[in-house]
């Protein structure tokens, strides 16, 4: 019976590709799971701030309510800014979220006219675009 | 020359010898351990993915409470906003107690009351669902105007902690209606 000698060189080589692919595959099902949680802690954390947020702007209604009941007027609430449509405005700021409430004088008591939150954002400035001459 | 020692075997022989034997195991030893290094890191991702899942959907449910509490003038209409086929239950403080509830900022009794509400992994209703969210109505001291704050808790059956929390506030004037 004749002998097949084994050689271990090509079986090697086999060994070393499936481990580089398998090692390939591990690194980006690593680096995709990572980025699903840190999008998934961000999403978390800016829920956390806009209602925060909302929790200091309701903490706002509450001082204007008391306000109107101790017969103050709004113009005397802390930080407000009146608009010339007769709107007072306090602006909140949380992180890089910013709470815009707008508040009128009505009847001895007031009515919330604009509650609009906003996030700071600038464009990415300085790309580097392809012109053609 | 030593006899039998080669890496294909002892010559015309054809059987292997002493460095092939070395040589098979150490690639065998190796191709070992980095299999069992990427099952792991394999492994490590799928947990995280989950996890990044979970935490995106108790988000959502947390959202959707604070929407409801926001709305609502009582844990009584926060339970009618948010329950459906039976899967809301509101705790009393004695039961929320006995259960080893948190009573954050409850100064008297009866002061800070517990919704709970139950989903299923899919985050449909369901009365026996293991994920959870709790939401704490507290409201406030006597003389205070109505700032009712709310703590909402998601939890899941496997973890003793909650999965998020979100803390919120709502202005409930006593002339009718939030404003």
């Amino acid at each position: 019976m004749k002998h097949v000698p084994i050689k271990l060189g090509p079986l090697a080589l086999l060994l070393t590709v499936i481990s580089i692919c398998m090692t390939t595959l591990g690194i980006l099902a690593f680096a995709t799971a990572r980025a699903d949680w840190n999008l998934a802690q961000k999403y978390a954390d800016t829920v956390q701030t806009r209602y925060t947020l909302e929790a200091r702007g309701q903490g706002f209604l509450r001082d204007a309510a008391k306000a109107c009941q101790e017969g103050k007027t709004l113009q005397e609430l802390a930080d407000t800014r009146t608009e010339e449509d007769g709107i007072f405005y306090k602006t909140l700021e949380e992180g890089e979220f910013r709470l815009k409430i707008g508040i009128v004088s009505e009847n001895g008591s007031f009515r919330v006219v604009s509650w609009r939150i906003q996030r700071e954002w600038e464009p990415e400035g300085g790309l580097d675009l392809w012109m053609s001459d | 020359m030593i006899e039998g020692s080669g890496r294909t075997g002892g010559g015309k022989s054809g059987h292997p010898g002493t460095a092939f034997y070395i040589e098979a195991l150490l690639l065998a030893g190796v191709f070992t351990i980095v299999v069992l290094i990427l099952t792991r890191v394999f492994v490590m991702s799928g947990q995280m993915g989950k996890d990044a899942a979970l935490l995106t959907n108790a988000v959502h449910l947390a959202e959707n409470g604070a929407e409801a509490v926001a709305s609502s003038r009582s844990l009584e209409e926060v339970r009618r906003l948010l329950e459906e086929n039976g899967n809301g239950e509101i705790l009393e403080s004695s039961k929320a107690e006995a259960a080893g509830e948190a009573y954050e900022g409850a100064s008297g009794e009866n002061r800070a009351r517990i919704l709970r509400v139950h989903y299923d992994e899919e985050l449909n209703p369901d009365a026996e669902g293991g994920i959870w969210m709790d939401i704490q109505w507290i409201e406030p001291d006597s003389g205070e105007e109505g700032l009712v704050k709310s703590i909402i808790n998601i939890y899941r059956t496997d973890r003793p902690d909650p999965v998020y929390t979100l803390e919120t506030e709502v202005f409930i004037s006593e002339k009718g209606g939030q404003l």
